[in-house]
């Protein structure tokens, strides 16, 4: 049976997918051999393609299709086409974390994600690319990948944001129903936004980072990018759970239950009106207001609240610093790191030699405080909301530390909640709700540890009342 | 035009000149580059030290270690 597969089938949701592949439209090996053609046509001009799985992705996809026969069913995942960050390691190949030093790294094992997608029969077609060393040294420009820069589905000439590049370019233009990526400090929240995706990243802890790439032990994440909130949840139900070979694992799972999803009626959201009025760019003001005012009409309760007052960019920097110059001390010393491509992040790597135990210890002792702050925050307030970027994506020959420099506003707002949410490790969903200069921007939503299902439930009823999520880029 | 072969060897003499002069410009702004981001990873430690060293942070505060969220 020969299947002419459309558009709506590539950017179809999870849930969508699996009821065409239980009703038997087509086969799990015909679907699987589409997305590969697709991802390998399509992938490479957006730079999002690190390696094309299609021989083992065949393979198991004929595995699927003979559990489907027998009707042996696991699940909303059974058969769905899905791609990793290249930091995740893939039995047998290459792993590159989107550096030149690991272009020919192997691994005899998979990461512990990746083996439980395909427990539930989700078909891995591919991994995908990344800022290399997912721009733990800090980067100047888009270009610092092994790939080269992450291009954007919605106009090639603007950044896919980063560090997970090719997860966000590769779910926008429809080359895999969803991907995984990971965030150490913003790396799930702004190729989301960027790429026009739903993004989440959970709290710390709930999902097993064994086999991925460590940049720093007490900030890395891993988390699904979707087509909607609803997708990421059923991802996060699958690599959610306890690890005992992660030591950060917090030994505990999520359940996802559609009908059990508190009504956002009865949630209170913290949000600060200069976010949208003032940080945000003015390009982006108007649909992040329509954003706000699609919330406000959801029934929550509304409340005004300003972030705790600490240097967030700061703690970030020097923890991710100390850490990741001891995880990459060989490198470092050895002289490899010169291979990287950026020569800002080899420059910053080398300068986190230098941080002493007494800096490092200074700012985890501040993050304590960041915790504490958050929690005093978090107890009256269910979840927070704020643009999940303040402009869309910058061109991709922008400098990437060259923002226009502006006179701040007066209050805080919640400027500062990418970094502050990862330091304090609060789950947190970007979703997309609207275009500036004809590229997509996002809403972020955060809340308390563990509570990833009250923020499901709000950007569940936030995407049944708008339909951003379901724009698509010209692609192809 | 007329090609000599004393004017050949002065133009071939010149070439491998022009290449190694080429190199060394490009060394030279490769280094000045390096030099430069060097410096700004630098300033940009001792800023950040110095933000978070303006925290007051009590003698009993322990750090974040054993990291939970």
């Amino acid at each position: 049976m020969a299947t002419n597969f459309n558009d709506d089938i590539f950017f179809a949701t999870i849930t969508e997918l699996n009821a065409k592949i239980r009703a038997k439209e087509f086969s799990v090996v015909e679907l699987t051999k589409a997305f590969c053609d697709r991802l390998e046509k399509i992938g490479p001009t957006y730079n999002a393609l690190a390696l094309s799985l299609r021989k083992e992705a065949l393979s198991k996809a004929k595995d699927v299709d003979g559990d489907l026969k027998r009707e042996r069913t696991r699940g909303p995942l059974q058969g769905i086409p899905f791609g990793v960050k290249d930091l995740l390691a893939v039995k047998g190949h290459p792993t590159t974390w989107g550096a030149k030093p690991f272009a020919a790294q192997k691994f005899d094992e998979n990461a512990r994600v990746v083996d439980k997608l395909e427990k539930v029969g989700a078909i891995l077609i591919g991994k995908l690319s990344m800022v290399e060393l997912a721009g733990g040294g800090g980067y100047r420009y888009p270009s610092a990948s092994l790939t080269g820069p992450g291009l954007n589905p919605w106009d090639r000439t603007r950044w896919s944001g980063g560090s997970s590049s090719g997860s966000g370019s590769a779910t926008a233009a429809g080359l895999v129903t969803f991907a995984i990526g990971s965030e150490t400090s913003g790396s799930i929240l702004t190729p989301s936004a960027f790429c026009g995706v739903t993004g989440l990243r959970p709290t710390y802890g709930l999902v097993s980072r064994y086999g991925a790439m460590a940049l720093s032990w007490t900030l890395d994440k891993i988390g699904p990018m979707c087509r909607s909130v609803e997708d990421c949840a059923i991802v996060l139900q699958a690599i959610a759970g306890s690890d005992p070979d992660d030591p950060g694992s917090a030994g505990k799972g999520f359940a996802f239950s559609p009908r059990y999803l508190r009504k956002p009626s009865e949630l209170t959201i913290g949000y600060a009106p200069v976010d949208f009025e003032e940080y945000a760019d003015e390009s982006a003001r108007a649909d992040l207001k329509n954003a706000l005012t699609a919330v406000k009409g959801l029934g929550a309760k509304m409340v005004e609240v300003e972030i705790p007052d600490f240097p967030y960019g700061a703690l970030t920097g020097t923890i991710i610093g100390a850490e990741a110059a001891s995880i990459f001390e060989d490198v470092l010393r050895d002289g490899r790191i010169d291979q990287l491509a950026d020569k800002r992040q080899i420059a910053g790597l080398k300068s986190y030699l230098s941080i002493s135990a007494v800096d490092y210890l200074r700012a985890m002792r501040v993050r304590s405080l960041v915790q504490a702050e958050f929690r005093k925050l978090l107890h009256d307030v269910d979840v927070l909301l704020a643009p999940s970027r303040l402009a869309p994506a910058s061109k991709i020959r922008d400098r990437l530390d060259n923002p226009a420099q502006r006179t701040p506003p007066k209050s805080r707002g919640l400027s500062g909640l990418v970094p502050a949410g990862n330091l304090a490790g609060l789950p947190g969903v970007s979703m997309p709700c609207g275009f500036a200069d004809k590229m997509p921007v996002g809403i972020q939503l955060v809340g308390r540890p563990f509570y990833e299902s009250q923020l499901i439930a709000v950007g569940v009823a936030f995407q049944k009342a708008t339909d951003w999520h379901r724009r698509r880029p010209p692609v192809g | 035009m007329k090609i000599t072969r004393r004017k050949l060897a002065t133009v071939l003499a010149a070439v491998p000149a022009a290449g190694a002069l080429a190199v060394t410009s490009a060394e030279a702004q490769e280094r000045a580059e390096a030099d430069e981001e060097t410096t700004h990873a630098r300033e940009t430690l001792r800023n950040n030290l110095a933000q978070i060293a303006k925290v007051k942070v009590d003698r009993a505060v322990e750090p974040a270690f054993r990291f939970k969220a």
